[in-house]
């Protein structure tokens, strides 16, 4: 089922009441089990159109279909609390929105807004606790008294414990250093592999990007301007108008290609440098 | 991103706009002092025809000014009320009973939830309540049916007249001081009132210390609020419901976006106390500002007109002047 | 003679934890020196204690021949800039100009050479065009920018950019970046930037490597680079060019590859 965008537009209206727009006319589906990557150049409009996908926004025309939910909403009885467990958002930073007095107490704080009994609730929490590797001991600590890296686990572990079927992630990796930028998007990865949860996720870094991300979608000045694969993002001829870099393999496989005079390959990590490189010296 | 002005400043260039801040800040305690010993209704008349001239000469749109008195509406009509039954002086205007019987009680009943009803539908809120107010006598005067109580209800030209007055007086206040903030900077309004305050360093007081924290709240609540938001998103999408009202519910979404907010403005106020000392801020030293505050021709004429109308007043009042 | 040198430095913020362990470098003038380690390996905290804001339980610090005490650190503050990670959280200004001008009061610099000082280098960081805008209506990487501006404004040798780029994209990392190299190189200052990226740090003209609170090595890039085993004890993201040069040279078919090792170690030098 997953999200259906027809046709949508967002505006919003500035000090004057002069109106902005900030997407146009967005045709997109997600399926389920996707892992799809959206970039885009700061105010391109990614961050309005993930906030469609959980109903924190209405579109101003159009309509998106979030699994069995139409937004906007034609009746009123339709209730958009729903939606917000099956679609998880995580911000940029969600350390932020940590509060309660324990750990565990703020993972359950969201299963709880659900419905969930306090024993059901802590069933989740303690769940989702382990798969963020969060240890044990620090469930009944406050959440204020633990590193940057850990309370975004925390507050990662918060959104998985309404078990989710889609998580979509803003900039997930941004400030942290590369040891626990690797270990966040390993844990993306096992939850689309092994849980089967959709991943939408909004990044700067291509390597990432093109490491893990099965479909690519670039924003551009409020449009979707390309939607592919990582293949053919970096040979489309509007490549340089997207202003994304190349994947740090890419650009060195462009270098030794040229200055090797061997024939050039899309390569998009290190281990598939290292092997194209024995696999084309293995005369 | 929009440049979100705090506090309701308009963009303008007449005169009012060149004033020293400092002179305004004095000018707006001049002009109230000047509206509170004013006595009689007719000088307070006189002096709301002065201000509305006035404002007409400062290019500041009147729907601007109409709307920042529509809170006051409750009040004033709740003056008017207390007036009108208070004040027996003067020529009898009209009489008439007024009845709290069976029948006008359960009228108020119907008007009351009519009304409530009727309020959240309605753009045009405050004709709304007028409507109401004036409902509320009428069915009391028409409806003797089932008589509990009986009271006279008599109008006075005295009422009128005190009515009119502190009437005339609150619309004066306010928009005087709806004047100050719509003309002058936050940045400015501070600078002016550091200044104007200064003498009282000498009882010390820590004035530039306030003026430092104000300045520090001035920048800091565009982006607080910009946080706010961003975390009423966050916990919304963790199921947080903000328009739901059960209280006990009410607490708990509270608590949700107070307590992240506290948090983020502890780290805050510990980065920015070490970026100011690391940046040679010492409190209490001596420091240059980079704002300039000028008194011109403007400033002086203000301040002699408003002088002079306090010395009338002055005169008026002591009985050495036998005003009309 | 360094322009700052520091010795036998120790500091903990509590009895337990012992932030710094001991700490000793110098550096010299115009020189770009960049300090790199993991989160919690003391950067930051070293940070703190160069410019007076943490005082140190043991030894020295020598800034242009100050040796710091409380009597002195206002002295000091006056020669050394800093730029902070937070771009929000250092901007005290309700305006641009404000903000810039912000170091200059509190020196009680004359109004009218306030006004020349802020437009002159608000010009040089690009900014001058937003003088009157407030903070909420910049990017971090223009709010970073307006930082910089202040400092240069009180005309400091010395500038320590304390992770001024963790917290921008990408777009606001490289303007930054670009900043600080031409700090160095065309106004010749003496810079310390403390950051994780060891890209960014392959550019200076020399690393100091920290581990939980000690130095584990120094020396000029090439050197640090060569030691990829101690880098990769402190969990750093050594540069990828540098990366697949090294599996290259462990690889038994590829390391006799005479030019394309060359080739790959050119790669891996290429700023």
């Amino acid at each position: 089922m997953g999200i259906q965008f027809k046709e949508v537009s967002y505006f919003y209206r500035g000090i004057k009441n002069e109106s902005f727009e900030a997407i146009n006319q967005i045709n997109l589906v997600i399926e389920d089990h996707e892992f799809l990557a959206i970039c885009g150049q700061t105010g391109s409009g990614k961050t309005t159109l993930v906030q469609h996908m959980n109903a924190l926004l209405q579109p101003s025309k159009g309509e998106v279909q979030i699994y069995e939910h139409t937004i906007p909403v034609k009746k009123r009885t339709d209730k958009i609390g729903p939606i917000r467990k099956r679609v998880g958002l995580v911000f940029q930073f969600p350390e932020y929105q940590l509060f309660e007095e324990t750990i565990l107490k703020d993972i359950m704080f969201g299963p709880k807004n659900f419905g969930l009994s306090d024993q059901e609730a802590e069933q989740r929490a303690r769940e989702a606790a382990l798969l963020c590797k969060i240890p044990e001991e620090l469930l009944s600590k406050s959440p204020f008294r633990i590193s940057g890296g850990q309370m975004r686990r925390v507050a990662i572990a918060g959104i998985l414990a309404m078990k989710p079927d889609m998580l979509v992630l803003d900039e997930p990796t941004r400030g942290l250093d590369p040891k626990g930028s690797k270990e966040m998007m390993a844990l993306f990865n096992e939850l689309h592999d092994k849980h089967g949860i959709t991943i939408v996720l909004i990044s700067h870094d291509m390597d990432i990007v093109s490491r893990y991300a099965k479909r690519i979608i670039v924003m551009d000045k409020a449009k979707i301007a390309f939607d592919g694969t990582k293949e053919t993002l970096f040979l489309d001829p509007n490549f340089e108008s997207y202003h994304l870099a190349r994947p740090q393999a890419y650009e060195m496989m462009t270098y030794l290609s040229e200055s090797l005079n061997i024939p050039f390959k899309q390569v998009f990590t290190e281990e598939e440098l290292l092997e194209y490189l024995k696999e084309v010296n293995h005369e | 991103m929009n440049n979100i002005t705090i506090g309701q400043y308009v963009p303008g260039d007449s005169w009012i706009y060149k004033m020293d801040p400092r002179i305004k800040i004095i000018a707006l305690v001049l002009s109230l002092v000047v509206t509170f010993t004013i006595s009689s209704f007719n000088h307070m008349a006189v002096l709301l025809v002065l201000t509305l001239m006035m404002i007409l000469t400062t290019g500041i749109p009147f729907l601007k000014m109409i709307k920042g008195m529509k809170a006051l509406l409750f009040l004033l009509t709740f003056t008017f009320v207390i007036q009108v039954f208070y004040v027996q002086s003067g020529k009898l205007l009209f009489e008439t009973d007024m009845h709290l019987s069976f029948s006008s009680i359960g009228a108020l009943v119907v008007l009351i939830v009519l009304y409530n009803i009727a309020k959240k539908r309605t753009k045009f809120k405050s004709t709304l309540f007028l409507a109401f107010v004036f409902m509320v006598f009428f069915l009391q005067a028409v409806l003797p049916y089932g008589k509990i109580f009986s009271y006279e209800f008599n109008l006075y030209e005295g009422g009128l007249y005190k009515t009119g007055f502190l009437l005339f007086r609150i619309l004066i206040v306010v928009m005087l001081s709806s004047l100050l903030t719509f003309t002058t900077m936050p940045t400015d309004l501070n600078n002016g009132l550091e200044s104007v305050l200064k003498p009282f360093k000498v009882v010390r007081f820590p004035v530039a210390e306030l003026s430092m924290m104000l300045s520090i709240t001035l920048r800091f609540i565009p982006t607080l609020l910009d946080e706010t938001t961003k975390i009423m998103k966050a916990q919304a999408s963790r199921g947080v419901e903000f328009s739901e009202s059960k209280l006990k519910d009410k607490i708990s979404q509270i608590i949700s976006l107070l307590i992240p907010i506290f948090v983020i403005s502890f780290k805050r106020a510990e980065d920015l106390a070490n970026a100011m000392e690391a940046r040679g801020y010492v409190i209490g030293a001596k420091r240059t500002k980079i704002d300039q505050m000028k008194l011109g021709l403007v400033d002086l004429v203000s301040v002699t007109i408003l002088v002079l109308l306090l010395t009338f007043n002055i005169l008026v009042n002591t009985g050495v002047i036998h005003a009309l | 003679m360094a322009k700052i040198s520091v010795e036998n430095l120790k500091f903990s913020y509590n009895s337990k934890d012992e932030a710094i362990k001991e700490l000793s470098f110098s550096i010299e003038e115009g020189k770009w020196v960049c300090v790199v380690g993991h989160n919690g390996s003391g950067k930051s905290t070293l940070a703190k204690l160069l410019i007076g804001l943490l005082k140190a339980d043991e030894g020295k610090i020598v800034i242009d021949g100050l040796e710091m005490n409380a009597e002195n650190v206002h002295d000091i503050r006056k020669k050394v800039g800093i730029v902070f990670q937070n771009p929000d959280n250092q901007f005290v200004g309700v305006t641009v100009k404000h903000d810039i001008a912000f170091g200059l009061e509190n020196q009680c610099v004359k109004q009218e050479k306030m006004v020349e000082l802020v437009e002159e280098f608000s010009k040089v960081v690009g900014m001058n065009e937003y003088l009157n805008k407030e903070p909420h209506q910049l990017s971090g990487g223009q709010k970073q920018r307006v930082a910089i501006a202040g400092a240069l404004a009180m005309n400091q040798d010395i500038m320590i950019f304390d992770e001024a780029t963790s917290m921008l994209d990408p777009e606001g990392t490289k303007e930054i970046t670009n900043f600080i190299v031409r700090l160095n190189k065309e106004l010749k200052k003496t810079i310390i930037a403390i950051t994780h990226d060891l890209e960014f740090a392959r550019r200076a003209d020399h690393i100091i490597v920290l581990n939980k609170g000690s130095v584990v090595l120094e020396g000029t890039p090439d050197d640090v680079f060569k030691h990829q085993d101690i880098l990769e004890q402190t969990d750093l993201d050594i540069p990828f060019g540098l990366k697949v040069y090294q599996q290259i040279i462990k690889d038994e078919v590829l390391k006799n590859k005479k030019e394309l090792v060359d080739k790959a170690w050119a790669y891996s030098l290429k700023k």
